[in-house]
């Protein structure tokens, strides 16, 4: 583990080339092609992206799930700084210590509330199941844990809430439950998957407001997977902008935002509507032209090509860019990002 | 939920009454003048009218019914044409063999195809060998399957008798010797059914996001599958197990004449053959209130497997 990349710094998950392949019918689907990241202790990183771009299949190789659903290949280095102080890499360990990871180390919180929850047991003994899995423990004493995450979520009749069937709650309650089931056993990074895009928006401020304070009470760092922009901004640190299983854009959530490099962050962040910027009239809201590639034709060169206003014939599309520093903190993967951001570029 | 139950098996009483009726008269249609039917075509006209006034098959058939239902109420069945026996002796004797029967086919039917089924192992690699069984079990007829098993464990291993049953009475050790073949012979269709309908509940079952999520809690591949899987996968299994058990009331007639067992089923064929009328109704009855009081068990089952599930 000398040339381990977390050694030595404040990483808390470290991802080295980290790839997705699954065998489907159709042909290999290259899911997630060669990404890096890490993750500090204690931040906030959002990984922005649309439908298929390989979001949640990365975030699930976290945690040695992306190939549950069917056979998958995953290749490249997760680096795991644990609990213990010790490290590991994710992607080697045999099937009894990933289950170590899950749960313990890295939770995860999923988009849907409602299908989240067994609907046979009560929100009690999926909670207790979760802390005697990692822990030992009396029941008692889980039982006692759980009810305090739920009294700690904002729960109004924690009591009531733990012989609750899932069935029996709202789908913010649900959400709330879930986040506690994560939280149970203090992991130190929580993996929230859209966690807040099935639910009402004051639900969702809710939700986002409840993540931000047990993120500073327990100093656990956060993976917030979105599409959308509005909230990462709102919720995390860096971000992470993800296109058809590459990474194009990485860097400080206010960098990013206020000088985004790579066209398609541009385009995602003109495609919002703005409060208290009202639009001329007649002026539509922009919309990128055509679709998210399908994961078995991807674009030769710049997957972003074929939906490019600056694609140039002859470069993006035969090349593919590697990523480069464009700022202190800042990685783009684009081609043409110098003339663009000197506004050379047509 | 008491009071639902006992709702329920008032609702129960018109549909075992319509049903009696329907097969008393159905019954009589088509039989025709019980006493000429036993009496055989070259009865004596006086002869035929001695056993109409003696059993009152002169009698409008409405008068008939409602004099088998007040001695029904009684507990008496009447008697059997052919053998004179009464026919609730007749019939208490034959339930316990065909209740043991089914209750043990299938218990093992039910809990082979849902264990098999959810074994993780089994499920990557046996699944062409589980399907393959089970295509067996309900395709090869019942017959076949009893006679080869005789074949197998009787004539060539010498390890079970091959003339049925032996009752409790004989000593338990004999009793449940002489079960297995039946047992086996009966299960093998039912494991068949209630293996395919729980395998399409399973795969559904798998893809709910709450497998994953108990996945991402850290739990091992066969408690996800046991504990979190299999009662949310379960519930089409325990309606088919009721509608079985319900319809096995009526005896396996196959299973029972093959290892020669003393059950409704047999009563029932050969009640049928001769013409025995009180013996065909009351077996019908016992059907129809085996299916009803076996749906009734079922519905009950499901809201103790799925807690979303109440009566209304």
């Amino acid at each position: 583990m000398s040339s381990s990349p977390i050694a030595g710094n404040d990483s808390l998950v470290a991802v080295r080339d980290l790839a997705v392949r699954f065998a489907t019918p159709a042909g290999p689907v290259l899911a997630v092609d060669g990404v890096s990241f890490d993750i500090m202790r204690g931040e906030t990183l959002a990984l922005v992206g649309e439908s298929g771009s390989g979001k949640s299949t990365a975030a699930l190789a976290l945690m040695g799930m992306a190939g549950l659903s069917g056979k998958a290949a995953i290749e490249g280095r997760i680096a795991l700084r644990l609990k213990k102080g010790n490290e590991c890499d994710v992607n080697r360990l045999s099937a009894r210590d990933l289950r170590q990871v899950r749960g313990n180390e890295i939770a995860m919180i999923f988009q849907e509330p409602m299908s989240s929850l067994n609907p046979v047991y009560t929100v009690a003994s999926q909670i207790v199941e979760a802390i005697t899995e990692h822990t030992k423990t009396t029941s008692a004493a889980a039982h006692a844990r759980a009810l305090e995450l739920l009294h700690m979520m904002g729960i109004p009749n924690p009591a009531k809430c733990m012989i609750s069937y899932p069935h029996q709650l709202s789908g913010g309650m649900r959400q709330r439950v879930m986040i506690a089931v994560a939280l149970s056993c203090e992991p130190s990074l929580l993996v929230a998957d859209e966690p807040t895009t099935a639910l009402d928006v004051t639900i969702q401020a809710q939700i986002i407001a409840l993540l931000k304070r047990v993120q500073t009470r327990t100093g656990m760092a956060i993976l917030f997977i979105t599409h959308n922009l509005g909230l990462a901004a709102e919720i995390a640190d860096r971000a992470m902008v993800m296109y058809a299983g590459r990474m194009v854009e990485q860097g400080a959530v206010a960098e990013v935002f206020r000088n985004p490099r790579m066209p398609y962050t541009q385009v995602l962040l003109r495609s919002l509507p703005r409060l208290g910027r009202p639009r001329e009239p007649g002026q539509k809201l922009e919309a990128i032209p055509g679709n998210v590639p399908s994961a078995l034709k991807r674009p030769s060169g710049c997957a972003f090509h074929p939906r490019c206003t600056f694609m140039v014939q002859g470069q993006c599309d035969e090349h593919a860019p590697v990523i480069e520093s464009c700022g202190p903190g800042h990685a783009v993967a684009c081609l043409r990002w110098r003339e663009i951001a000197a506004g050379r570029a047509a | 939920m008491i009071t639902m139950i006992v709702r329920r098996l008032l609702t129960a009483l018109p549909t075992i009454a319509a049903s009696t009726a329907l097969l008393f008269f159905s019954v009589t249609v088509i039989l025709g003048s019980p006493a000429g039917m036993m009496l055989g075509q070259d009865a004596s006209p006086q002869a035929i009218a001695a056993l109409n006034e003696k059993y009152g098959f002169d009698r409008p058939a409405l008068v008939q019914y409602g004099a088998w239902v007040a001695n029904a109420f009684q507990g008496d069945l009447g008697r059997s044409f052919t053998t004179q026996q009464s026919v609730s002796r007749a019939i208490t004797d034959c339930i316990p063999v065909t209740i043991e029967l089914t209750l043990w086919s299938i218990l093992l039917a039910a809990s082979a195809a849902i264990v098999l089924n959810t074994i993780p192992v089994f499920k990557r690699t046996l699944t062409g060998a589980t399907t393959l069984a089970n295509l067996i079990g309900i395709t090869v007829p019942n017959f076949m399957l009893g006679i080869s098993l005789i074949f197998l464990f009787s004539v060539w291993l010498g390890w079970l008798p091959s003339n049925g049953w032996a009752p409790w009475s004989d000593g338990a050790g004999e009793h449940l010797r002489r079960m297995i073949m039946p047992v086996l012979t009966l299960s093998a269709y039912y494991f068949g059914a209630f293996s395919i309908v729980y395998r399409a509940e399973y795969r559904d079952v798998a893809q709910r996001m709450f497998i994953q999520v108990a996945l991402a809690k850290g739990l091992s591949e066969w408690k996800v599958a046991f504990k979190h899987a299999l009662p949310n996968a379960v519930l089409p299994v325990i309606t088919f197990v009721g509608i079985s058990m319900g319809q096995l009331t009526g005896g396996a007639v196959v299973t029972e004449t093959v290892f020669s067992m003393p059950g409704t089923g047999r009563l029932f064929v050969s009640a049928i053959s001769g013409h025995d009328f009180p013996v065909v109704l009351a077996v019908g009855m016992l059907v129809v209130t085996g299916v009803i009081v076996m749906n009734l068990l079922a519905d009950i089952a499901y809201t103790i497997a799925n807690p979303q599930i109440r009566f209304d």
